[in-house]
């Protein structure tokens, strides 16, 4: 989607196809570079943290450069251009990011561990868990997918002060399960923000940062954040929780309308397979209501992901496919290793691509001319490991487009 | 963009088969992305979500079994949950089902059964054109409608045309051409044959300005008003009439063209997807079937598009009908439209305004019809435009009344920057 924006904003005739919407709805809503996880810190984990100030992502990419990894491919100057060019889009949507690529921010999850990410948007960063100020998180009672206790007692296992408090929301519970979309779409409204404030005024007395689950609007979720923090005279941060992911789906939007305003289209639904032209061009089959159409196109941007998202296929044991347009993909001797949270060797399977991420052979030359390839699907990177999911996504679709218009 | 070279090849496989959609239930992560896009569920909680009574029901659907929740009946039906999932589920298709086994266990009301027959309804409507739209527009009986039907007093409701689209058609000689660089069979579908013939006459001249010889073949209603209905035996059958009528033609070289949306929709998709048509005639009429703009789209793609317009400054409003996304041809009209020297085309990002075919009529469901069109219609009166142009008939009626502008098929607009009068 970033690609295609930028695409869109260089050229008239962009068009993003996919088949269903991916992982900005299930994912945090944040942009992650570089921060390997680890279990939650113990107390001294924190205290070393602390002096030593949050590892920065640009000083350990520096140190750890390899063409084997997509990051190292596309290089810091395509990374760094491409977090300030997200930035601006999101900026441009009154949805402003707030991070730099020398620092990671370390942010409370839903269950209460601590997680290091680049760029989040300003109404998550008053959770930054270094700040010494107690984090109370907010309990909304029938509402099921976020247990403020199981946060905080993770966070206080972990030597963080925090704890919850019940919250109730006007108009609720409803007939049904509500889900984070319906209580986003209700904080878009100022009149529900007002009773909100003034339902919770009272239970909020002595608290200076209070974490919800991130449900503070979609169509303009900065003005609802601060206006409920305004009125509450408490700083509010936002913890990501369950599918639907309110904040993902903030980012889809902004990205969505950026194409869209520089007349490109976003066309959902029909599968898509490869069409390998004689000139070793190639285009896509969509596969719409009727049947196959094919489609050529100057440039091909391949954007389909990983195992978990259909771009890498096992039709047997031991077997690896790229599944659009049949490439070789680079896998190893080992898929698995023992342990469920060791580092799976299978994760770094991949397509590999030149510095201009085009795919090529065992030889390094490249297959298709016309064709780029972006994302998870690329090779060399344990993307979930690394903490490394949306700089890849976002610095070698912003190389891919840069290759594809100084080709033009 | 659709040339074929010699030595091309294909790469990568196709999806499974709409055959298979009840599999489909199995592919479900339960990621409610569906969820987070309905637009029924965003404005009430009368509707639990398309994955709570899809995918998720459907486990406790035996084969031959129903779901005791009646709730899958305020489904929409738009279709915009099978086109977000990124698993390749057939929400749609299986709520469309689930309402079906719902309706045939407990009966089809004397509303739905007449909503899904809008072909008999246009015709004995248009019998009376006069008398039948003076009493269509009685306030007194509309609340009696409401009360012994179920249909809301307030659903916007189109006039009868006392001439058909058909009947213009012949007495017009516009069949008479001899060849053309398509033969085109016309699908007018019955909004336009009884309600909206202009449309119909609109569409015919451009196809033959574009060089294309046209036929109306023998056609009858597409079957999808009394799919939605809950009708599944008798959409069959009037799906199957279609197909033995159309079948010959795409045989001898014809490809079917229509102005109506949801009927090409249906032709290619839902007589295989939710009716399990699998013959060959199916397959051949759903291949060679395309919407309007979809081919004007491959005659430019072919350089054979006439872009002879007169300069037609116009600020319209495209809304993009939730049937139409579920094509995934993209958004071809406001593409082409924006080619007319002087148009200027804004689009609406809402993804349904909400009528959905037949939905928005019924009394129970007026209201939220109309809650799921505010988005649309805001957008709407926002970009004060002069048109709205619309490919469906029920939503441009809906979005007319709602919003108070004139709403037209984007072919009208092409066919005045043609230089064709007003029909």
């Amino acid at each position: 989607m970033f690609a295609g924006a930028l695409a869109a904003q260089h050229s008239a005739r962009t068009l993003v196809m996919a088949r269903g919407i991916g992982g900005t709805h299930l994912g945090t809503g944040t942009v992650d570079v570089w921060g390997p996880h680890s279990p939650a810190p113990s107390p001294d984990d924190k205290e070393r943290r602390l002096e030593r100030g949050s590892p920065s992502p640009e000083v350990e990419l520096k140190k750890r450069r390899t063409r084997k990894h997509p990051l190292g491919l596309a290089g810091l100057p395509a990374l760094r251009a491409a977090l300030a060019e997200f930035k601006k889009i999101c900026a441009a949507a009154g949805y402003p990011l707030a991070g730099e690529i020398h620092s990671n921010f370390f942010l409370p999850t839903a269950l209460g561990a601590v997680r290091p990410t680049c760029l989040a948007p300003e109404s998550f960063t008053a959770g930054e868990v270094r700040q010494p100020a107690e984090l109370t998180l907010a309990r909304f009672p029938g509402f099921r997918d976020f247990f403020a206790d199981l946060a905080v007692s993770n966070l206080t296992a972990a030597g963080y002060a925090a704890r919850a408090v019940a919250l109730d929301l006007p108009d609720f519970p409803t007939r049904r399960d509500s889900f984070a979309t319906d209580l986003a779409r209700a904080f878009d409204e100022a009149d529900y923000r007002a009773q909100v404030a003034d339902r919770w005024r009272a239970a909020l007395k002595g608290v200076s940062r209070l974490g919800i689950p991130a449900i503070l609007g979609l169509d303009e979720p900065f003005t609802a954040w601060r206006d409920l923090s305004d009125r509450l005279g408490v700083e509010i941060f936002e913890i990501p929780i369950l599918p639907p992911s309110v904040p993902g789906m903030r980012l889809f939007n902004n990205l969505r309308r950026t194409i869209e305003a520089a007349g490109g289209r976003v066309t959902l639904g029909p599968g898509i397979q490869g069409w390998v032209q004689a000139d070793r061009q190639v285009g896509v089959i969509a596969e719409t209501a009727g049947g196959p159409r094919k489609l050529s196109a100057r440039s091909v941007i391949l954007a389909t992901g990983g195992f978990r998202h259909g771009g890498l296929e096992s039709p047997a044991k031991g077997e690896v496919k790229e599944s659009v347009f049949n490439l070789p993909v680079t896998t190893g001797k080992q898929w698995f290793a023992p342990l469920y949270w060791d580092a799976q060797p299978y994760t770094r399977f991949g397509v590999s691509v030149n510095a201009k991420m085009q795919p090529v052979d065992a030889d390094g030359n490249v297959i298709y001319s016309n064709l780029f390839a972006i994302g998870g699907i690329l090779a060399g990177a344990d993307r979930l490991g690394e903490g490394s999911r949306e700089g890849i996504d976002l610095a070698t679709g912003w190389k891919a487009v840069e290759a594809m218009t100084n080709a033009k | 963009m659709t040339n074929d070279e010699g030595s091309s090849r294909i790469t990568g496989h196709a999806s499974p088969t709409s055959d298979s959609w009840l599999l489909t239930t199995d592919l479900c992560i339960k990621c409610n992305i569906c969820t987070s896009v309905c637009p029924v569920a965003a404005v009430t909680d009368l509707f639990p979500g398309p994955k709570v009574v899809g995918p998720q029901a459907q486990r406790f659907r035996e084969p031959g079994a129903i779901s005791l929740d009646r709730s899958v009946d305020y489904c929409s039906g738009c279709g915009v949950c099978s086109l977000v999932c990124p698993q390749g589920v057939q929400v749609a298709e299986m709520n469309i089902l689930a309402k079906a086994a719902l309706a045939e266990r407990d009966g089809v009301s004397r509303r739905n059964r007449l909503l899904g027959r809008s072909e008999q309804v246009g015709r004995i409507g248009s019998w009376f054109a006069p008398l039948a739209n003076f009493l269509l527009q009685n306030k007194f009986l509309r609340s009696l409608g409401e009360r012994w039907f179920g249909v809301s007093r307030e659903a916007p409701f189109p006039k009868f045309a006392w001439r058909s689209f058909r009947s213009r058609f012949a007495r017009s000689g516009a069949g008479r051409d001899a060849a053309g660089i398509y033969k085109v069979v016309y699908f007018h579908g019955c909004s336009t044959n009884y309600y909206e013939p202009r449309v119909g006459m609109a569409a015919v001249k451009v196809l033959r300005l574009n060089g294309c010889k046209v036929s109306v073949a023998e056609q009858n209603c597409c079957g999808l008003p009394l799919q939605s209905n809950g009708e599944l035996a008798a959409a069959r059958a009037a799906a199957e009439a279609n197909l033995r009528k159309l079948a010959p033609y795409v045989r001898e070289g014809y490809v079917i063209v229509g102005t109506s949306t949801s009927c090409t929709f249906a032709l290619k998709h839902e007589y295989r997807a939710v009716l399990g048509l699998h013959s060959e005639e199916a397959e051949l009429v759903a291949g060679a079937t395309y919407d309007f703009f979809e081919f004007l789209q491959k005659l430019e793609a072919e350089g054979r598009w006439q872009t002879g317009f007169r300069h037609a400054p116009e600020r319209i409003v495209y809304h993009a009908p939730c049937q139409l996304r579920s094509h995934g041809i993209g958004r071809p009209a406001a593409d082409l439209l924006r080619r007319v020297p002087g148009v200027t085309v804004l689009e609406t990002q809402a993804d349904c305004c909400g009528v959905a075919g037949t939905y928005g009529l019924k009394a129970e469901k007026y209201q939220i019809a109309k809650d799921v069109g505010r988005k649309a219609f805001h957008e709407i009166q926002k970009a004060q435009a002069t048109r709205i142009a619309c490919d469906s008939e029920t939503c441009r009626w809906w979005l007319a009344q709602h919003t108070g502008l004139p709403a037209v098929h984007p072919v009208e607009i092409l066919a005045e920057a043609y230089g064709v009068k007003r029909v």
